[in-house]
């Protein structure tokens, strides 16, 4: 009878170990696992991960670089995904046994690599490497609406402070993939403080303004006051293209679409 | 030889306008422009800029020459006594709960620095030692303050906090013509008191005799102080150690008679912050440093050999 149970025991065990539970840590970490159908592992998420729908009912446990280990391990996490791993609450997971995975991709080309990792981890490889191998189609379908000409462009990531996106930063590589040229390449840092005369200096020819909490009218009437009228200014969706997501592409072929419609832009390519 | 040193310091001023006026990202010739966009970037962007720079930095330097006499102690400053700290968590609880209103963070930064100098008066009586430890206390009180509303505020607003508690001088929410206003009153007030103020420096006692109404005078200089402080970190969020290196300075150069350190303070806080500022503009063009980074780099050291001079 002993034996009876304990077989039973151990051949039920392994079908709860194979689904884990998945601490999602970070806004896009929630987003790849959502994307690859790993929705009903995450036990437990932090601020701002709002989307998919289905995730922002979940228990929050902090925002991605505070975490509260309590909080968190109430949820009996057996993986957490995080963005920070150098912070005491990921040490503590650790140590608690929790396994850590860290998450940062910093280019398009990370976040294919970092969707098929997290596939790999928690049990989704199919569902992942489907999903990147639509999204690489995605990304050479949209490499043919890239503009024959470089337009500089001026990327505002914040207004007040004046903020650029640096040569290391997420959106320079999403300026990249879309065909531009980042006037602030050269900096090396991730978000540098810019001013004014250094916008004027670097002669963009188009000003990109994330549409998250400021008034894009008010934006377009300020740069056309200090560049002249002829500049551009359009707006992008922030939560579209600051996010190492799968919508990241929607966000890129969003703004992809902007730049072709732009009238130096057409004229380029009757040239 | 007080005309001399006027002189000498006129034509310095002069030297140093231009200098900060020329340097930045490219050298500009101030006065001859070579196109209509240095045009634009010396009239509109610079000029501006170093005028809000040239009043905060004179407004934080006759701030700092009436703490020191107010608290008889030449080490008295806004920032290192946590006045400047105090004045910012108001702005920025304001900012919290009143978003865009510039009035009621001015209003948030006076009541904060007044709330900062009363603490701070209540030390005076225990001499220059405990007077600074509790000014690094209170500083350290008004930073975990600002810390917490850090942690309230959401995340897009932090950048903006950020930028308050390290200085920046690109953008003044109150406009350039009040802010240089604020300066003349403030220097022309300033310079009525200053024969009280003489007086008062050389001991409550002395100043009483000589027909100082010293409480008075102490009321007036601690809400003149609390203002100066309030407009000059709204506009600017915190500097330091302006309104302790520049009266040091000038009383070195100029004696300890106020009709002469006023005036010298305010323009030498001036130039000091339109050096500061232009170096910040050009250090890491074109990207920039937090001004307050760079005076607190010139001012601790000088503080400190202060402090070892005194002792």
């Amino acid at each position: 009878m002993k034996t009876l149970l304990i077989t039973a025991i151990l051949l039920l065990l392994p079908l709860h170990a194979n689904a884990e539970r998945i601490l999602a840590l970070s806004p896009h970490a929630c987003e790849i696992l959502a994307a690859i159908g790993a929705v009903n592992d995450i036990v437990g998420t932090v601020e701002y991960c709002d989307y998919p729908e289905s995730v922002t009912r979940l228990p929050k446990v902090g925002s991605y670089n505070r975490i509260q280990v309590e909080s968190a391990m109430l949820l009996k996490p057996t993986l957490a995904v995080v963005m920070n791993d150098g912070t005491k609450a990921v040490k503590k997971l650790r140590k608690l046994g929790v396994r850590v995975i860290v998450s940062n991709p910093t280019t398009i080309s990370d976040m294919l690599l970092e969707i098929k990792r997290l596939g790999s981890f928690s049990g989704h490889v199919q569902e992942a490497e489907m999903l990147v191998k639509r999204l690489t189609q995605r990304l050479s379908d949209l490499d043919v609406m890239k503009a024959r000409r470089k337009i500089p462009v001026f990327y505002e990531i914040w207004f007040d402070p004046l903020i650029a996106a640096g040569g290391g930063s997420r959106i320079h590589d999403v300026l990249n993939r879309a065909g531009l040229e980042n006037v602030f390449a050269e900096l090396p840092m991730e978000g540098p403080k810019v001013n004014v005369e250094a916008v004027l200096r670097a002669a963009p020819e188009v000003i990109i303004v994330p549409t998250e909490n400021r008034n894009v009218a008010e934006r377009e009437k300020f740069w056309k006051q200090w560049l002249g009228e002829d500049i551009t200014v359009i707006s992008v969706h922030a939560d579209l293209l600051h996010r190492p997501t799968p919508r990241l592409l929607d966000g890129l072929e969003e703004l992809m679409k902007k730049i072709a419609l732009l009238p130096m832009q057409q004229a380029g390519q009757h040239e | 030889m007080n005309k001399i040193k006027i002189s000498g310091f006129v034509i310095l001023s002069f030297v140093l306008v231009y200098i900060a006026l020329g340097i930045g990202q490219a050298w500009i010739n101030p006065f001859f422009p070579a196109s209509a966009m240095e045009q634009t970037i010396l009239w509109e962007l610079r000029i501006p800029r170093l005028l809000i720079a040239f009043a905060v930095g004179g407004l934080l330097a006759l701030a700092g020459s009436w703490f020191q006499v107010l608290l008889g102690n030449p080490l008295a400053e806004p920032y290192v006594l946590g006045v400047a700290g105090s004045a910012a968590s108001g702005a920025i609880l304001m900012l919290m709960m009143a978003a865009g209103s510039v009035w009621l963070m001015s209003a948030g930064a006076f009541a904060g620095a007044l709330v900062g100098i009363v603490i701070v008066m209540a030390f005076v009586h225990l001499g220059t030692g405990r007077l600074l430890l509790a000014g690094v206390v209170l500083a350290a009180f008004w930073g975990a303050f600002i810390t917490l509303l850090l942690a309230l505020m959401p995340e897009h607003d932090i950048s903006v906090a950020f930028a308050w508690m390290m200085g920046d001088l690109s953008d003044s929410d109150i406009p350039v013509a009040v802010l240089l206003i604020v300066w003349v009153i403030a220097l022309v007030y300033g310079l009525f008191l200053s024969r009280s103020l003489d007086a008062l420096l050389l001991g409550e006692k002395h100043a009483t005799m000589l027909g100082v109404d010293v409480p008075k005078l102490r009321r007036v200089l601690l809400l003149l102080a609390s203002f100066v402080t309030a407009i000059a970190v709204t506009a600017a969020g915190t500097i330091g150690f302006v309104g302790l290196v520049i009266p040091h300075l000038m009383r070195l150069v100029f004696g300890s008679l106020h009709r002469m350190v006023l005036p010298a303070s305010a323009i030498g806080g001036g130039l000091l912050l339109m050096l500061a500022d232009a170096a910040s503009r050009s250090v890491i063009a074109p990207a920039e440093l937090p001004v307050g980074v760079l005076t607190a780099m010139i001012g601790v050291p000088l503080f400190l050999w202060l402090l070892l001079k005194k002792t």
